[in-house]
């Protein structure tokens, strides 16, 4: 069974996608360079204030269609057994972003906390590139589902993608940006591809975009909503699709962390989460959700 | 492969284990046969192969995988700390190094037999079941007594061996991005879950780990058994799933207003309703 789940992880797809968003970029920095020297200023001027506007425009608008963090609040402090209730819908797909050390613990205890078995469950796992405990560590809990749920189709299905880490530990933060592109241009293709095992041919185009993106903190997180960001203002994804939800580390009860900071400043977060009251408290359109990460009372 | 630096933990930690000065690739070869075994019997069952002696009390340092804590390593590879355990009725130390693996273990190869005083030490860099130690520092009944497992304050291993129910010393590194562990280290220790630890006077914490466990029952608690998985209903976090509602923004409608119909009576939350209706707006 262990074999079967490590062949579905390990099958990340190709990656030929990178190449050609980098010839892309490419593409357009020489259009651009040589309409500098083709086009007169004012046309310029007039092409980068439309650009401009329009991506600011459109980021606005798109915040406007987040759910508040009352309507947040609401749907925790909600005590009716039967909702929500997911069952019903023709896909569920989350994608969860796994970091390193202690963010992937965090999140493969919440994705335990939170599974309920459906047929229609889709889970894509997004890996930082040489970090095979993560790796191993969601096998291992593929494994745990499958063994509860043998040859059942309410186990779900799942698959993983690789991407280049954003920042190493230690990593000086001013060489962060190549190594974040780098990350966002290989996160393109995760966030796009459909999954294999859910192909158009059978379910439409019902999991051709993960519904939810849900990140706890590394910084390859951020990259990669910033990324469904964007292709949200583009109109490359319809906008509901990519959900994301971050969830601020239970490390931190009375500060934000860098990631959590960029998350609330920019407003790229559909939900943003702390595990903390006395955080939540402190922080503007917070959303306390509880010890969603971590199992304190020892049972028994 | 040496492990063991006194003859516990040697001839290998089980089949999770690994780091090494010197690794050739045969060793590397039947580490990964070893790992595929371990799969294969499923992650519950395993267990390591060297049990360290369970008659005396255990203690467990780790400083997690992502990141090195030279200084915790070093303070517990002195004599003081050694002597101190010793005196607290600690029989065994085990220490997870990560990148520091050959100078920690040098420095526990330096002490001799009477620095030791009878605390047998072994060190490894990184193990993929850190369950499997962390479990052998939990007292049970009849068994073994409780021991301590010393950690840095990242969340995963502290969320771990809060789990298990193991006493449990924090130390949190400061060398991290804004020292961010120290303000899990309070938390805790302001919850009075585990023991805020500093550098420079383990020895201190370890006294007061020592008193928890002998005034409280950790000594003898029943077997440790797993989370339950699926997780019950009323324990389950939901709040992702009305994420995906949101995608659907007609059945998100309906099922806010959807009230719990218990034995066909009107539902008490009927004002909730009220605002309820107000919120679905989504501005």
């Amino acid at each position: 069974m262990e074999e079967i789940v490590r062949e579905m992880v390990h099958d990340f797809g190709p990656d030929r996608f990178a190449v050609f968003v980098y010839l892309g970029l490419i593409a357009i920095s020489i259009l651009s360079t040589t309409g500098f020297f083709l086009l007169s200023w004012s046309w310029i001027v007039a092409i980068i204030n439309v650009l401009v506007t329009f991506v600011i425009w459109r980021h606005f608008s798109l915040r406007r269609e987040h759910p508040r963090p009352e309507t947040g609040q609401r749907w925790i402090s909600r005590r009716n057994p039967s909702t929500p209730n997911t069952a019903g819908l023709p896909a569920v797909y989350f994608l969860y972003i796994l970091g390193s050390g202690g963010h992937t613990s965090e999140m493969l205890e919440t994705i335990k906390r939170k599974f309920i078995p459906q047929a229609n469950a889709h889970r894509r796992y997004l890996v930082t590139a040489g970090d095979q405990d993560s790796l191993d560590r969601l096998i291992k809990l593929e494994c745990l589902i499958r063994r509860c749920f043998p040859d059942d189709p309410r186990a779900g299905t799942l698959d993983a993608f690789q991407v280049p880490r954003a920042r190493r530990v230690h990593q000086p933060l001013w060489t962060a940006p190549l190594t974040c592109l780098n990350t966002a241009i290989h996160a393109i293709n995760a966030l796009t591809r459909e999954p294999d095992c859910r192909p158009t041919s059978r379910h439409g185009a019902q999991f051709k975009y993960p519904h939810v993106v849900l990140t706890n903190g590394p910084a390859t997180g951020f990259v990669v909503c910033l990324v469904a960001h964007l292709l949200k203002i583009f109109y490359l994804v319809p906008r509901n699709r990519l959900k994301m939800v971050y969830v601020e580390s239970w490390a931190r009860s009375r500060s934000l962390s860098l990631t959590g900071r960029l998350f609330l400043w920019s407003g790229v977060a559909d939900m943003f989460c702390v595990q903390h009251e006395e955080l939540a408290k402190r922080t503007k359109g917070a959303v306390y959700v509880g010890r969603v990460a971590a199992r304190l009372a020892p049972p028994g | 492969m040496v492990n063991g630096v006194n003859g516990v933990g040697a001839g290998g930690d089980g089949g999770s284990s690994s780091g090494s000065d010197t690794v050739t690739a045969a060793q590397v070869r039947e580490l990964k046969r070893q790992r595929l075994d371990f799969f294969n019997h499923g992650f519950e069952a395993h267990q390591p192969a060297a049990q360290p002696d369970l008659s005396g009390r255990h203690c467990f340092v780790t400083v997690g995988a992502t990141a090195g804590f030279r200084s915790l390593l070093d303070e517990v590879s002195t004599a003081g700390f050694l002597e101190s355990l010793a005196g607290h009725g600690f029989a065994s130390l085990e220490v997870q190094c990560g990148p520091d693996h050959s100078a920690i273990w040098e420095r526990l190869a330096r002490l001799d037999e009477e620095e030791r005083r009878g605390v047998a030490v072994s060190c490894f860099a990184y193990t993929g079941d850190m369950h499997a130690h962390i479990i052998n520092c939990r007292g049970l009944a009849g068994v073994r007594p409780a021991g301590c497992v010393i950690a840095h304050g990242g969340t995963g291993t502290v969320g771990e061996v809060l789990g298990v129910g193991a006493p449990l010393i924090v130390v949190a590194n400061p060398t991290l991005m804004d020292n961010h562990q120290l303000e899990l280290a309070e938390d805790l220790e302001a919850q009075n879950l585990v023991v805020h630890g500093q550098i420079g006077s383990l020895t201190d914490a370890l006294g007061r780990i020592a008193e928890r466990i002998t005034q409280g029952t950790l000594d003898n608690l029943p077997p440790y058994s797993p989370p339950s998985f699926p997780v019950s209903a009323a324990d389950r976090v939901t709040f992702f799933d009305w994420m995906v509602l949101t995608c659907y923004p007609d059945e998100l409608a309906v099922q806010m207003l959807q009230q719990p119909v218990v034995n066909g009576d009107v539902p008490a939350v009927a004002v909730d309703d009220q605002e309820d209706n107000g919120m679905l707006v989504f501005d």
